[in-house]
């Protein structure tokens, strides 16, 4: 199947790959994954003091779409607070990408990600 | 071709007792006596509809074989029959997607170090695990005690198996 463009971009040059201490305090770690094709994302973030999200950082394992929703999101997030994190709907992901219907669940998982890694952080503070 | 009955459960399509555990000899020795039966050839000089009828029953009939034989689509299409649903949709069990995450670093690791003694132990490893599955899956099944624990084990057995199927065309590409 083609990617788009914009896909194509961020599964070559991916943004923000890597990893955050995830015993850290104010680092948040979502783990989340997709049944059907095996797909594998951990999305983490990393606030300041006054809450707001100041880097992110994503590992992917899994097809061109989800590798390029994790980046788009690890970018999205940056500068937000954790409720506009939140806000983030997978529709938007969907637009921003130009994905196929059945990719849609990669997007999907890209949102879930953020709520994981969010929840994990208020967990901890 | 009549005798072949109607019904959405491959098992009794295929005279197999309703259980997860399957004799695949039994298995493979119904599936081609079935095909031989509605086999098109046969009905080369038949109506149209009967011709029709028989290309949709060789059509169920290889459904069947295919969805029975692996362990996997096995364990989904009982659940099915059983009315259970499982969730669909994202996996948010930690510790297990990190461990799907840790043999997958290792996968890329052995992808660079062309390590083929490391991707035999990751092979192993991978394979205790699907049976580990597999027979939990059986348990399950055979005490009848409510399906739905069985969902769990379908979800971690399609990342198993994806897993597996990367560390096969790494394998391909290694040899």
């Amino acid at each position: 199947m083609a990617y788009t463009e914009k896909v194509l971009d961020h599964y070559e040059n991916p943004r923000n790959v890597g990893s955050f201490d995830k015993e850290e305090k104010n680092v948040g770690t979502g783990m989340v994954g997709a049944p059907a094709c095996g797909d594998v994302m951990k999305l983490q973030i990393k606030v300041n003091e006054q809450g707001v999200i100041e880097d992110a950082c994503f590992k992917t394992y899994g097809c061109g779409s989800a590798i390029a929703s994790s980046s788009l999101v690890t970018e999205w997030v940056k500068g937000k607070t954790l409720d506009e994190a939140l806000s983030i709907k997978n529709s938007e992901i969907v637009d921003e990408l130009e994905l196929p219907p059945v990719k849609v669940h990669c997007s999907v998982l890209a949102e879930d990600a953020i709520k994981a890694a969010v929840e994990d952080l208020k967990k901890k503070q | 071709m009549n005798d072949l009955p109607h019904t959405d459960n491959y098992f009794e399509l295929l005279q197999l007792p309703v259980q997860y555990a399957i004799d695949k000899s039994r298995l493979s020795s119904a599936y081609r006596e079935l095909q031989r039966v509605v086999h098109p050839d046969r009905f080369v000089n038949a109506s149209a509809h009967e011709r029709c009828l028989a290309q949709q029953k060789a059509t169920l009939v290889n459904d069947a074989y295919r969805i029975l034989r692996d362990d996997l689509s096995r364990a989904q299409h009982l659940l099915q029959l059983n009315q259970v649903e499982c969730q669909p949709h994202t996996l948010s069990d930690p510790e297990f997607l990190m461990a799907q995450m840790q043999l997958r670093e290792e996968l890329e690791m052995i992808a660079a170090s062309k390590d083929l003694d490391q991707l035999g132990a990751l092979f192993s490893h991978v394979q205790q695990q699907q049976q580990a599955c597999k027979d939990r899956l059986q348990a399950i099944f055979s005490a009848k005690d409510g399906f739905q624990p069985a969902c769990d084990e379908v979800t971690k057995l399609q990342f198993l198996n994806k897993l597996y199927e990367e560390a096969e065309s790494l394998e391909e590409r290694l040899t």
